[in-house]
């Protein structure tokens, strides 16, 4: 048997729980974790059957003494409550030894006193299974964090082999939802048959001692349910799992009979088909009909035997009764404690059952996670040490097998600083050798080192942080641009937090083996940059090409005038600056300025009539739909324009909801439309006419017009002499209302930065023209080249890397993608850089500016020890390299290293 | 300016729209965004993937020695195989143009399988007659 986890602490006391291998019995594995919790929790289940069985007592005593004056005549004097006697044992030769005389008690107060003691034993009852449950809940809830945790962290050990083969979706749902009853199983995985078990076996004991006969009655009962049950319910699931078989293949054939209709008919193949059918039918008629008789009977017996077990009792026990070897209380007790034995023997079942199923869950996920080349996990140093020397390949084979080796008996050596390309007739070849370098793939046989260090037993941390790699189509996390750029230089923080330990959260994350480490700490802490990160994120920004994204990014975010004064101060300059260089140089009409006197036809209805900028665009339509705005908008008889307009959007909109079907993510970029409104919309139903006579329909027809920008929307729904009314219509505001407008926006006011807007429009101030081509590419170059001076350039592109690149990196270009990817890796500061083609989206000669101007500043004074390893699909790359080394049917053909310059 | 209508009308004319419903044109005549070019401007720079798909609408554009007018499309052949444009594309005249970002070209190809066959249909057809 493998060893338990052994929770490794490094130097810098975090825990980075480690596990060899995955138990596959789920018992062992439960106990393995969580052995010091079953016994307790065995512990204080054996604790509460004492007060269970004095439960079971009381009502004897009460019917025997104070009603029935069975066991106590008062008229002899009162009873004696709270006696302790331990009785006398004959085969011992013990006599009755009296530890406490109890309380003397009359007939009333004595059945107060023993029904306020039996409502105390109730409530200890009830305590002792409230803290069972909780206790169980707790226990499995923790094992699931460990499971959960544990199958994620074997995940990020699988061999890439194995990875290709998983799908994503699947390995989710397992780590998501199958493991789900395994933890409600867990808790009760020792305590719930054991707590039953008590149950069970205290209410038997106590049949006994009353009466060994009747004890021996329900005894047999219980063996006859647990013995004979079980197993008629095995053969109920197995029918069910064959009536769902030969349903589906039923409902399948079904299809086929409905697809080949055709066929059918000119084959004449009819009865045919119905002999079919009727076969099928008739199957699952005998699967049901063997079911249903299976289930009712498993009903009669269980009714069966819960009827006549009193039946039983009542004759014996009467019998007994009658000739004076029990007496009435006892009978009473025995048919209260039968009451209590069958629900923990039910439950036992059900446990049996659920434990069946479970097991196999488990050991079928646990098969899952353990692909035989498993790696085992390798013990990490707190601080990723430099990986100096040669990088050295050794008769090494590459390939998926033995038998489909790509790359045969390769022996290479490379010092530091290397400048090398790999070119390959065939890509998997030169691929696999990348990949061999970024420790991705362990070569078949010989060995890939760098210095003396062999990369397939390389740590992660060492190996994460000190060799670089950028393959084609790189995958991101959903995340800002920012926290993309960082993904590879954050580390585990390093400082030791002793206090935390008394934190509740790290008292459980140590409890469930899970990582102690929280990722709201400074992850960055230990960057030889930390200090100047955003001079350096700019530096490998231009490096890459990727500046001007995020500028242009930046453009469209907005920021706090109050938090970045000298941001918006430089940006309230650049107005000035760039509206006199567009009105001298560009002979376009590029921009329209904001102005109060004029209606802004590339901005929405929304923004004209309120004419200041919101942080979202529906503010300024919640604001106009108030009472006291629409009173204004009605006053300027503009109100029932409002609504025409609305009707000319929703029409439209009708019909491309309609054209876009039951899928509709094609209409999530239509800014007229917000998807969330397509439910509202649907209710308020299909003819535009019953909108206009509801306020709900009036209100979505207004937010609809007040959305609308003519350029964009194309619609032909605004004239001039409408834009004038509106215009109208924004002075009345303003005059009626300007306080509040100006409180809940930011109004348009040419000396000052404008909070609520995007610091294009700020610098603008104005909107660029949509229908102008490239445009917003135009302006973008203006400011980059004219406003160099104001330096407000680099803080704009470092605003830009707050935005959100969305899932899988999907709202930037794949040229934008593969270029962040090559920015993460050199920010690291790599020993090695490893390429694999991953440029091959760029054409070639953007791919050869972007190798050159990276090589060149790595020979530069800032990464002079990297060495750099190539496989590059365009062979006219060459001479940006030292060395081109030629890989042809699988060995190597060339190795050829250029005169160095000097 | 050119209305919604007008460019559905466009769209109706042009091989691989036409076989379309009227409603589905209307949608990619909404997605699409109207752009308009002066004289002499870049349309589409040489080494550069087409970042969207081009319809022209009015006016003259040129590539190399082609000349584009009402009907023309530019960008599917690019953006399906991520190869960088061989020519500058550059408006002969003024000119405007029908704008479908390549996203949501890639999105509507998924979507509407009738505009999937069409564009193939027509890609073997130049292949057949031997024009790129």
């Amino acid at each position: 048997m493998q060893k338990a986890s052994s929770a490794a602490s490094s130097k810098d006391g975090h825990s980075r729980p480690q596990e060899a291998g995955m138990e596959r019995r789920l018992f062992r594995y439960i106990w393995q974790h969580s052995s010091r919790e079953q016994i307790f929790i065995a512990l204080i289940v054996i604790a509460s059957i004492p007060t269970y069985f004095l439960s079971l007592q009381l009502p004897k005593l009460i019917i025997n003494g104070p009603i029935s004056e069975v066991s106590h005549d008062y008229a002899d004097g009162p009873a004696r409550f709270l006696e302790i006697t331990i009785p006398a044992i004959g085969w011992l030769g013990t006599e009755a030894v009296t530890l406490f005389n109890g309380v003397a008690l009359a007939q009333i107060p004595h059945l107060v006193a023993l029904c306020a003691a039996l409502f105390v034993l109730v409530c200890i009852n009830g305590g002792f299974k409230y803290f069972i449950n909780t206790f169980k809940g707790q226990l499995g809830e923790r094992m699931l964090r460990r499971l959960r945790y544990q199958l994620i962290d074997r995940t990020l050990r699988f061999p890439q082999s194995y990875l290709r083969r998983l799908k994503p979706a699947e390995v989710s749902t397992m780590v998501n939802n199958e493991v789900e009853p395994l933890g409600g199983f867990i808790g009760d995985a020792y305590a719930t048959p054991l707590f039953l078990l008590a149950q069970a076996l205290t209410a038997l004991a106590f049949l006994m001692l009353q009466n060994i006969w009747l004890g021996s009655i329900a005894l047999v009962l219980v063996l006859i349910q647990t013995g004979i049950i079980p197993r008629l319910r095995r053969r109920l699931v197995m029918l069910g799992k064959m009536r769902q078989i030969a349903a589906r293949a039923f409902a399948g054939r079904v299809g086929e009979i409905m697809e080949g209709a055709r066929e059918i008919r000119v084959n004449g193949a009819a009865d045919w088909e119905k002999a079919d059918i009727s076969d099928r039918l008739g199957t699952i008629y005998g699967i049901r009909f063997r079911l249903y008789r299976a289930k009712f009977f498993i009903k009669f017996l269980n009714n069966l035997l819960a009827q006549v077990t009193p039946m039983l009792f009542y004759l014996a026990g009467g019998y007994a009764v009658i000739r004076g070897d029990l007496d009435i209380g006892q009978l009473v007790a025995v048919i209260a404690a039968y009451r209590d034995l069958p629900p923990p023997i039910k439950e036992l079942i059900n446990w049996d059952q659920q434990r069946v199923d479970v097991q196999v869950k488990y050991a079928m996920i646990v098969d899952q996670f353990s692909p035989p080349d498993m790696p085992a996990p390798r013990d990490v140093p707190a601080v990723p040490v430099p990986l100096g020397g040669s990088v050295t390949i050794t008769n090494a084979t590459f390939g998926e097998t033995a038998d489909e080796a790509v790359l045969r008996d390769l022996t290479l050596t490379q010092k530091p600083r290397g400048r090398v390309m790999v070119l390959s007739d065939n890509p998997r070849a030169s691929e696999m050798l990348a990949e061999a370098l970024a420790r991705l793939v362990p070569p078949l046989r010989g060995k890939v080192e760098v210095g003396s260090r062999d990369l397939t037993v390389l740590d992660d941390i060492t190996g994460g942080k000190r060799i670089a790699y950028v393959g084609p189509g790189v995958y991101y996390a959903r995340s800002t641009l920012r926290d993309a750029l960082l993904y590879g230089l954050r580390h585990p923080p390093a400082e030791a937090i002793p206090a935390a330990d008394d934190d509740f959260d790290v008292a459980e994350a140590r409890r469930s083996g899970n990582l102690t480490l929280s990722p709201r700490l400074d992850w960055l802490a230990a960057d030889p940059d930390a200090e100047t990160l955003d001079d350096r994120l700019l530096d490998i920004l231009r490096l890459t090409g990727l500046y001007e994204d995020a500028f242009e990014l930046g453009l469209s975010t907005r920021i706090d005038p109050e938090t970045r004064p000298d941001l918006a101060n430089s940006v309230v300059q650049a107005r000035a600056v760039l509206r006199f260089w567009i009105e001298e140089q560009v002979h376009d009409d590029l921009v329209e300025p904001f102005d109060e006197t004029r209606y802004t036809t590339e901005d929405s209805i929304a923004a004209n009539l309120v004419f200041g900028a919101a942080q979202t665009e529906s503010a300024r339509e919640d604001f106009l739909l108030t009472l006291p705005a629409q009173n204004v908008l009605r006053a300027s008889g503009v109100a029932d324009a409002l609504i025409d307009i609305g009707a000319g959007v929703a029409a439209t909109l009708l019909e491309l909801i309609g054209a876009a079907g039951e899928d509709d993510t094609i209409l999530r970029d239509v800014p007229l439309l917000d998807l969330s409104e397509t439910d509202a919309i649907a209710a308020l139903g299909p003819t535009l006419a019953s909108w206009r006579n509801t306020a709900d329909g009036q209100a979505m027809l207004m937010r609809f017009a007040l959305r609308y920008v003519e350029p964009r929307d194309r619609l032909g729904l605004l004239d001039t002499a409408m834009q004038d009314r509106f215009l109208a219509a924004r002075h009345a505001l303003l005059e009626a209302r300007r306080e509040e407008i100006a409180a809940l926006f930011s109004l348009y006011e040419i000396d000052d930065y404008t909070p609520g807007a995007t610091i294009l429009d700020n610098i603008l101030f104005g909107k660029v023209r949509i229908e102008a081509a490239n445009g917003r590419q135009r302006i973008r170059k203006i400011i980059l080249d004219m406003l160099d001076g104001l330096e407000m350039n680099d803080a704009i592109a470092l605003a830009g890397l707050s935005t959100d690149i969305g899932n899988g990196g999907r709202s930037l270009s794949e040229a934008q993608r593969q270029r962040l990817a090559l920015a993460r890796a050199l920010l690291k500061r790599p020993d090695i850089l490893v390429l694999n083609r991953p440029f091959d989206v760029l054409g070639e000669d953007a791919e050869r500016a972007l190798l050159a101007d990276v090589l060149a500043r790595l020979d530069a004074a800032d990464m002079p020890e990297t060495t750099v390893v190539a496989a590059l699909s365009r062979p006219a790359l060459a001479p940006l390299f030292q060395r081109v080394v030629t890989l042809k049917d699988g060995i190597l053909s060339e190795d050829r290293t250029a005169p160095s310059p000097s | 300016m050119s209305s919604l209508k007008d460019t559905g009308a466009l769209l109706q004319e042009i091989g691989i729209f036409a076989s379309m419903e009227p409603t589905r044109l209307k949608l990619i005549a909404y997605v699409a965004s109207s752009v308009r070019f002066r004289a002499g401007d870049s349309v589409l720079a040489a080494g550069q993937v087409a970042d969207a798909v081009l319809i022209v609408e009015s006016g003259t554009l040129e590539r190399h020695d082609a000349r584009m007018e009402r009907g023309a499309v530019i960008g599917p052949v690019g953006i399906l195989s991520s190869t960088p444009e061989r020519y500058e594309t550059v408006a002969a005249t003024d000119a405007t143009a029908l704008r479908i970002a390549r996203a949501k070209f890639e999105e509507l190809l998924e979507k509407f399988p009738e505009l999937r066959a069409a564009l193939l249909r027509d890609f073997a057809l130049r292949l057949a007659r031997g024009d790129g």
